[in-house]
């Protein structure tokens, strides 16, 4: 196999979190009478680190090579998703010490298992081979069992745990059987190879069911529907950093590799997976939406939320093409930063109220017209309403539907994607006309602080500005996905 | 010239983020930052205007925004004699208003905010107007969405204007993503979103003509939301919640006046589908009549006032409808005046009486607020389309419009509803201004309140008042009167200036005038303006005279209505209205709006919240009975697997296994035919 | 292309069948005593068991199993980069060693965590 070298110039961002990780870890070990308080400096050299490493990350643009014998690949849409999970992971560990203090859980532990964490997205980002992808997937779930249940000794936590590991586990094991099936067929683990061993005829049955078994596997972690079923439990239970890292980081670096696999190895089968893939998408996007209207709590209505986003963003995988592929990139990085924004919100509220209901909202505005305004902008983005991000990337989602030549998906997107208003304007009403149950001001860190000014920056400069991003997706995908 | 309209559009803008990220402390500071920004605006507007005038045409210029695979989409400016009319009117509008409301608001504490959104909205609004392609009106078109629902429920406290707040955001926003659905579709079929290349495209026939009145329909769907035309109208009653100077922006030159814009702008497309614009025409028609008979039993002053909106924004869509382009936007124009000075003297009424707005405990008031109650006369005058002022040129060129369409029936439509018009003005009138004093003082509200903030809604009930008269004592009279005096220059101002356009704004559109609004705004085919298009137009408004017959029936209509209502209200002595004993239950129909508030209540908690429930039901029982009925029969198969069997996630997990195999069994027995269905045609 | 499946299709029948061999032969020639209550016990020779089968067994003991089945990992990893390191070079020797010390690190994490100690 021709696939390049090992060549560790390109494995900087990879290096630096998971090394920074381990000497995270490894300072915790050695330090004498580390307190809670003491060991938030961990989660600053974690922020530091996800920095440098989406600096490297943007360094390695426009290399689009291939290395490590045909199992990496570094190429723009590889450096892209990186700069989104890194990004994801940065915000996550800026407003998470708050919460895990309050929670007694140290933050270096938490920032540890983010750094692994976001080193197995990027790897999986980069994967160029079924070996590669199964271990970076892995790094990414191991790191989630734990990091799901870190509040040691309560119990919400350790069941969701327990779910996650349970029902990840399935999907990868289902993921496992396709990727042999299909490794059987063609005798080669490189995604590159799989196209040609086949050639330009007609994909055997099997390879067809192989494909559908890596769809389930991943449609898991993207929230998928049928396959969806462990998100809302596992929001509701987990820590909320780790939930707002699980939405964002997760599932952009599993799309990452469904774009490569699908737009890339599996295109020439689309005839088997894109039907399939539309049909969930717009039920997805209905279940997602229709199931939002009556939750009470806020973790459970964002886990939803995550769902109809997913429907939104497979319907431009299905849709394809470099506009289907650059919508799927934008939509992913407005997505992580309203969302994180949105959970950095409900991280300092559910502290002070000690309880995640919609309820305990009330009169947030009043309380701090900050959170208030920053969670005002994360949904209206969520919701779509222009000129903020979220308008843009639900546009680029449908024009790529509508030039696919999908009008009657698109159209049902579009219906659906109206009722999304109702919940997420509920919330805001909640917030801004309730009367508050306490009148206390909340108060944050100043790591919150830079979080929300973050997000709400995103929110508002993604959806004005959306040339460069745009931009950068469309460069990405027109260098190829091999 | 061109250039001068960025000026334009971001000067508001420009206000709002200083407002918000400096000067928000300093009130008086914030709201003169709006007015001047504003101002400026206006003085710019007109520079434009004058431009224009001297040199018709249409002048685009543009930026690359984003560039979308092969389409590329523009942030530009588009200026011609629509545009440049409506950035005139809208400045204007919002120039008075805001100095109108340093009074209204002046005791408030959300001072700055409300400048600020303000600026914001005003922003919008020009941006709406001189966009140049369908995404970036889109855009704007959202943005002055969501500032009417910042405006609307700017007192957040008061449940009532939150919920009307989010009862216009969800309504319009119905109506957008049918917007959205036909740029969608224009742009999947062209692959453009100017305008000026649609239209060209439209009219070259690259569009089937399905597609064509498909996109039309669905233009109008999301101009119907904003513009409250029927069923999407139920949003704008309500929106009286919000600020009474913000209803007159909304009812008289942004909000309500893009839906009619919208149309305006995009006519190519409707032009070319006679189907649409038939739609078109009798919705409008219908909205026009149909919010008329509500207007005459509302008690509300503010809800008068917000269905005669509807009803005139129904005569605008009527006369787009029937190929009357230069008589809708004409009435749209006029229209801007007369609401925005009916709004804003109601507000004068209101500030007086401390936020009492039940028109039957009012009454006399003629006596304290000459200036006030003058305007208010002139503006229902205006509104009812007297001759001579402006609503009568307008409408008259509205039914004239209608009748040479051929669209008899409508045109009797209109003219009746012009009697309906001239009878719940009056009305109005004659029971705020002129009869008994009334029995509902302000002494009544003890101490006098802070005016800015909202007070629980007094309204009761206006029949209630006819057995039993509130015993009011002559002390307290006494007291009362000491209170009622007009209201300061800041208000009445504002007033006198549109009086006085509502007098003489109707003159431009005198028929055969050379030089007239129809010789200077009128649709001329796809391209531009200009060239043999705009000579004929300009020869036929010249050759034009009045059509007598419509004049007499129009102004006989109004004289009529007049009539009634002061045989009716002229001199009445109780506080209740006579009409509900004439109509009887039909007055009940007509005061409950024919119920269609009710009807949608009912609706959304029948289905859309019964969709949501459907699903949760399906959820609880049916999914989990398949699950839990396979684990049983699993059960009975081996013993093995009951030790998996005691948690909720065994279900998670046997739906995962249940999809998969579903998904094979697709593969293995699907059906191209279906296939071909789904994908329709894509790969 | 496709690899000869022939002796895959034969392994089954090999493995069934020397099972079923052994297992008869057994039957066939092991002595057959009369059953007794003590003949059927868990441990014929040894002390008698007590309470039931189903008990849970401590948390400390899945933490030993972990870090076990880490470094026995380890060491399986180890066997074939020891007997390749001549042809590898000092790269694969840095990298074995970094191995190496990260697993340290986290034994080192897991000893502070109490995850050694038999509470």
């Amino acid at each position: 196999m021709d696939g390049g070298a090992m060549n560790f110039a390109i494995l900087w961002p990879e290096i630096i979190t998971s090394g920074v990780g381990v000497l995270v870890l490894a300072v915790g070990l050695l330090a004498k009478g580390e307190t809670l308080q003491r060991s938030r400096a961990a989660a600053w050299v974690g922020v530091l680190a996800t920095v440098a490493a989406a600096l490297a990350a943007w360094n390695l643009q426009g290399r689009n090579l291939t290395a490590f014998f045909g199992g990496y690949r570094l190429d723009d849409l590889a450096v892209f998703f990186k700069i989104v999970v890194l990004l994801a992971a940065g915000m996550t560990l800026l407003f998470a010490p708050d919460f895990l203090v309050r929670h007694f859980v140290r933050p270096s532990d938490f920032t540890a298992l983010v750094l692994f964490g976001v080193t197995g997205m990027m790897l999986l980002a980069s994967a160029l081979d079924f070996i590669t992808l199964y271990i970076s997937l892995e790094l990414i779930s191991l790191s989630f069992y734990a990091l799901i249940a870190i509040q040691k000794g309560e119990v919400r936590p350790a069941e969701a745990g327990l779910k996650y590991l349970l029902l990840s586990s399935l999907a990868s094991a289902v993921m496992l059987y396709g990727m042999s099936l299909i490794y059987g067929l063609t005798g080669s683990t490189y995604l590159e190879a799989i196209p040609k061993a086949f050639g330009s005829g007609q994909w055997p049955l099997l390879a067809g069911v192989g494909v559908l078994f890596i769809l389930a596997g991943l449609g898991l972690k993207v929230y998928l529907v049928p396959f969806h079923m462990w998100a809302p439990d596992v929001y509701e239970g987990a820590p909320v950093p780790t939930v707002a890292f699980l939405a964002t980081g997760s599932s952009a670096a599993t799309l990452a590799v469904i774009l490569r696999l699908f737009e890339g190895s599996f295109a020439a089968a689309g005839g088997v997976w894109v039907p399939v893939l539309l049909v969930l998408a717009i039920v997805t996007m209905g279940v997602g939406n229709l199931m939002a209207l009556p939750q009470t709590n806020i973790k459970r209505l964002l886990a939803y939320s995550s769902i109809a986003h997913a429907g939104y963003i497979l319907l431009a995988v299905a849709a394809g093409g470099s506009s289907g592929a650059a919508a799927v990139m934008y939509y992913t990085l407005l997505y992580a930063v309203s969302t994180i924004a949105a959970f950095a919100v409900v991280s300092v509220y559910s502290q002070a109220a000690g309880s995640s209901d919609i309820q305990d909202l009330a009169g947030l505005a009043r309380r701090s017209p900050f959170l208030s305004f920053v969670m005002l902008a994360a949904f209206a983005s969520l919701a779509g309403v222009p000129p903020l991000a979220g308008f843009m990337a639900k546009f680029t989602v449908f024009a790529a539907a509508v030039e696919a030549g999908l009008l009657v998906p698109a159209g049902l997107g579009l219906v659906i994607s109206v009722i999304s208003i109702y919940y997420y304007f509920q919330v805001i009403r909640v917030m801004y006309v309730s009367e508050p149950r306490e009148s206390t001001p909340l108060t944050f860190g100043w790591g919150t602080r830079v979080a929300l000014l973050l997000g709400l920056a995103g929110i508002l400069l993604l959806g004005v500005f959306p040339g460069p991003a745009l931009h950068m997706a469309q460069t990405a995908v027109a260098a190829g996905l091999f | 010239m061109v250039n001068l309209a960025w000026w334009v559009v971001f000067l508001p803008l420009l206000a709002f983020l200083l407002i918000s990220l400096v000067t928000r402390p300093h009130r008086k500071l914030s709201g003169w930052i709006t007015i001047l920004a504003v101002g400026a605006s206006f003085v710019l507007s007109v520079a434009i205007l004058l431009d224009m005038l001297a040199r018709p045409g249409a002048r685009e210029s543009a930026w690359q925004w984003l560039s979308l695979g092969p389409v590329h989409v523009e942030l530009g400016v588009l200026l011609d004699p629509l545009a440049a009319i409506m950035l005139v009117v809208v400045t204007l509008v919002s120039l008075l208003v805001q100095i109108y409301s340093t009074a209204y608001m002046g005791e408030d504490p959300g001072y700055s905010r409300y400048f600020a959104f303000m600026g914001l909205f005003t922003f919008s609004m020009l941006g709406l107007v001189v966009a140049n392609n369908y995404l970036e009106m889109y855009v704007f078109w959202e943005l002055v969405g969501l500032c009417s629902y910042l405006l609307i429920g700017f007192w957040y406290e008061k449940p009532s204007a939150a919920a009307a707040a989010k009862k216009a955001f969800v309504v319009t926003r119905f109506g957008d993503f049918g917007f959205l659905l036909a740029i969608l579709l224009l742009f999947g079929h062209l692959g453009t979103f100017n305008f000026g290349e649609v239209a060209q495209g439209v009219a070259d026939g690259r569009l089937p003509a399905a597609a064509v009145t498909a996109a039309a329909l669905l233009v109008f769907f999301g101009a119907a939301g904003k513009s409250a035309q029927f069923p999407l109208h139920v949003w704008l009653p309500d929106a009286m919640e919000g600020p009474t100077p913000v209803s007159a922006l909304i009812h008289a030159a942004t909000m309500v006046a893009a839906g009619v814009y919208l149309v305006a702008r995009t006519y190519g497309l409707f032009v070319s589908s006679a189907a649409s614009l038939l739609v078109v025409a009798y919705i409008g028609g219908f909205t026009a009549l149909f919010a008329a008979t509500i207007a005459i039993a509302q008690s509300d002053i503010k809800r008068i006032v917000a269905y005669s909106t509807i009803s005139q924004l129904g005569y605008m869509m009527m006369a787009l409808g029937a190929g009357g382009f230069t008589a809708g936007v004409f009435h749209l124009m006029t229209h801007a005046f007369f609401k925005a000075l009916l709004f804003l003297g109601a507000g004068s009424v209101i500030l007086m009486y401390f936020h009492e707005q039940n028109i039957w405990r009012m009454g006399g008031l003629y006596r304290y607020m000459k200036i006030t109650a003058i305007t208010m006369i002139v503006a229902a005058l205006a509104n009812a389309g007297l001759f001579p002022f402006a609503g009568f040129f307008s409408k008259d060129e509205i039914l004239v419009a209608v009748k040479e369409s051929g669209h008899l029936g409508l045109y009797w439509i209109g003219a009746f509803t012009a009697l309906l018009t001239a009878f719940y003005m009056f009305r109005l009138v004659f029971v705020v201004f002129f009869g008994p004093r009334s029995e509902f003082s302000p002494s009544g509200h003890e101490a006098l309140p802070d005016i800015g903030n909202p007070r629980p809604a007094q309204v009761e009930a206006p029949g209630a008042g006819a057995s039993g008269e509130p015993a009011v004592s002559a002390q307290a009279r006494a007291e009362a009167d000491k209170h009622l005096h007009e209201s300061p220059a800041v208000v009445t101002l504002p007033l006198m200036i549109l009086a006085f356009l509502s007098i003489v704004a109707g003159f431009w559109g005198w028929p055969g005038l050379s030089h007239g609004f129809g010789s200077f705004v009128f649709f001329s085919g796809a391209g531009a303006g200009g060239g043999a298009a705009a000579e004929a137009a300009r020869a036929a408004h010249a050759a034009a005279g009045f059509d007598w017959p419509t004049v007499i029936v129009s102004n006989f209509f109004v004289l009529l209505g007049l009539l009634l209502a002061w045989v009716l209200y002229g001199r009445r002595r109780r506080a209740a209205d006579p009409l509900a004993e004439i109509l009887g239950p039909v007055f009940t129909v007509l005061e409950h709006k024919y119920y269609v508030d009710e009807f949608y209540l009912w609706f959304i908690r029948h289905f859309v919240d019964g969709g949501a429930a459907v699903l949760a039901w399906i959820d609880a029982n049916i999914v989990n009975g398949i699950a839990n009925g396979i684990g049983a029969l699993l059960m009975g198969i081996g013993g093995l697997l009951r030790l998996f069997q005691n948690g909720w996630v065994q279900r998670y997990a046997l739906i995962f296994f249940i999809a998969v195999l579903v998904l094979v069994a697709v593969l293995v027995y699907r059906e191209p035919a279906l296939t071909a269905a789904i994908v329709g045609g894509a790969r | 292309m496709q690899p000869d499946l022939t002796g895959l299709a034969v392994y089954p029948l090999v493995v069934v069948g020397f099972t079923a061999l052994a297992m008869g032969a057994a039957w066939l020639l092991r002595p057959k005593p009369r059953q007794t209550a003590l003949k059927r016990s868990t441990y014929e020779s040894g002390i008698p068991t007590t309470g039931e089968t189903w008990v849970r067994f401590r948390m400390s003991y899945y933490l030993y199993a972990l870090v076990f089945v880490v470094f026995d990992v380890e060491a399986a990893f180890l066997y074939p980069w020891a007997v390749a390191l001549h042809q590898l070079g000092t790269f694969a020797f840095v990298e074995a060693i970094l191995f190496i010390l990260i697993l340290l690190v986290g034994w080192g994490y897991a000893w502070k965590e109490g995850a050694l100690e038999w509470k």
